[in-house]
């Protein structure tokens, strides 16, 4: 469980520092897959960095199982938007990666890369380099690298954004497929309403900057699930809600009214 | 799904890519023309010897012939190794202080702040001018010619070395300490990996001025191998046993480019 109380972050000095997070309070249950939706500049990534212990925050509390985050740790595996490969290693070579920092032999981290090579779908890649590989395959490994080291908790951070719409698409669908084998308390960062709704159990929606949790949306549709949600009447009109809510928020953005 | 797309990618890549790309060192295309120009470079020294017929360029024809009459009266090959063997212990000497010594530079500010300023300026200094310290350290000896060559190529390597383990790739930085990596480990995993390219590209440059420095130092002492066989045949006007001898040079130098490059191309193979 991670329960987050009266967190705030700024960066900078705090006479011309900028505060990304005020006052935020949430808890994501054990297996719940929760997204965080917010504007552009709203803080959803600092505080996915700061739930991982990449990043220190101000004030208020982060806790992992009852125990504060004072850095990262190995209940938590965080998937990257720039998937962020070591370009030397190979696709099996990645994946075992956090395994072989923590000192588990060759023949069974290599094992275990070749397990979730299958289940990422890449299997007869795994003695390619990333630069061989198309976007969405690097990203499939990054999954398979965080995967690998079984955390109970997996942090994503818009993890297909980088990806064209169709990559993204398939790769909703195989997420869904691989949440639903391999159950973890997911935490996923987008600035997509349709795929926060298509992945998550509850969404936290960020208000603009600073940050505070303007809403925690449950979200009703059942599992297993496919992206043919998409096309019901509920959910055109969660998506709308959601659009609603937004919009007040990049209304009372100057930028945003100006841009 | 993204079998066929990554295949397809890499395709339209080779397509769109760069004109010269088809023509790399490993092709056959690129070993042509990379043999071609060797030869037209010969062909062309052959034909202005030949015509202008003047008596500091002889004929490459000439050139080879005189090599081949030093080496038959045994005068290259000795000193050949004997020039390969300082530049051995010279080079090695340099290459294991300016990398250690770029290592505690790049993980160490202190160090970096105390011996940074050094490095660049004995860097900045034409290396030829501490021959003569060196000559009035050992003497007229084997110790002044390695040492002349270790400094040929010890400051330059080190700031290039430096620089390669000084590169940061925040995203990979972040990445790797999101899976708790240690201090040795992120060394390990990712600075040595990172600096890899730049570290082969500095040991070929570096050779090179091992190479120069080695001949320069010969020279300077006129004694020892390949560069005191150079001062002896300049001193008697000889200008084809002066070409023969160079030639063992430039062999030299291209043989041990051949060698970094293959072990570059070994192992920064996943850079493409």
């Amino acid at each position: 469980m991670i329960q987050v109380h009266g967190l705030s972050k700024s960066f900078g000095q705090s006479a011309d520092g900028v505060q990304v997070l005020r006052d935020v309070d949430f808890e994501v249950r054990d297996d719940e897959f929760v997204s965080i939706l917010g504007p552009s500049g709203c803080g959803k990534t600092t505080l996915l960095r700061i739930i991982a212990g990449l990043v220190d925050h101000d004030t208020g509390s982060v806790r992992v199982e009852g125990r504060e985050v004072s850095g990262p740790g190995p209940d938590r595996a965080v998937v990257f938007q720039q998937f962020s490969l070591l370009p030397w290693m190979t696709v099996s070579e990645n994946i075992g990666f956090g395994l072989r920092l923590r000192g588990v032999a060759r023949s069974e981290w290599s094992r275990r890369a070749h397990e979730l090579t299958q289940l990422v779908g890449l299997r007869g890649f795994e003695g390619h380099y990333p630069r061989q590989l198309s976007g969405g395959m690097q990203q499939r490994v990054g999954l398979a690298r965080a995967l690998a080291v079984d955390p109970a908790i997996l942090l994503m951070d818009e993890p297909f954004a980088a990806l064209d719409e169709q990559t993204r698409f398939l790769m909703q669908e195989e997420l869904l497929r691989i949440w639903q084998e391999a159950r973890k308390t997911v935490v996923f960062v987008t600035h997509s309403m349709e795929e926060a709704l298509i992945l998550s159990d509850r969404i936290l929606l960020l208000s603009g900057r600073p940050g505070r949790v303007k809403e925690y949306l449950d979200v009703p549709f059942g599992r297993p699930r496919s992206r043919s949600i998409a096309a019901s009447a509920e959910f055109q009109r969660l998506r709308e809600h959601l659009w609603e809510q937004l919009r007040q928020d990049q209304a009372d953005e100057p930028e945003a009214v100006a841009s | 799904m993204s079998v066929t797309t990554a295949r397809s990618d890499q395709h339209s890549l080779g397509r769109l890519g760069h004109p010269f790309r088809k023509v790399g060192r490993s092709t056959r295309g690129g070993r042509v023309v990379e043999t071609g120009s060797l030869l037209a470079g010969v062909l062309i020294w052959e034909a202005l010897g030949r015509l202008l017929q003047l008596p500091w360029l002889p004929p490459f024809s000439a050139c080879v012939g005189a090599l081949i009459e030093l080496t038959r009266e045994g005068l290259i090959l000795p000193d050949l190794l004997d020039s390969i063997v300082a530049l051995g212990q010279g080079f090695l000497g340099a290459l294991v202080v300016s990398l250690a010594l770029a290592f505690l530079m790049a993980e160490f500010e202190l160090v970096n702040l105390a011996v940074g300023p050094y490095v660049y300026a004995l860097f900045l200094l034409p290396s030829i001018a501490l021959a003569p310290v060196f000559l009035a350290l050992f003497g007229i000896d084997n110790a002044t010619r390695i040492a002349v060559i270790f400094t040929y190529c010890v400051f330059y390597m080190t700031i290039n070395f430096h620089t390669a383990f000084t590169q940061r790739n925040p995203d990979l930085v972040e990445m790797v300490s999101s899976y708790q990596a240690s201090r040795w480990q992120r060394i390990w995993f990712l600075v040595v990996p990172m600096a890899l390219p730049l570290v082969m590209a500095t040991l070929r440059v570096g050779l090179g001025r091992a190479v120069k420095g080695m001949i320069n130092g010969e020279q300077f002492i006129a004694v020892y191998g390949l560069g005191g066989l150079i001062q002896k045949f300049g001193g008697q006007f000889a200008a084809d046993k002066v070409f023969g001898v160079i030639l063992v040079i430039v062999a030299l130098a291209l043989m041990l480019d051949v060698v970094t490059r293959g072990l570059d191309r070994r192992w920064t193979r996943w850079a493409g």
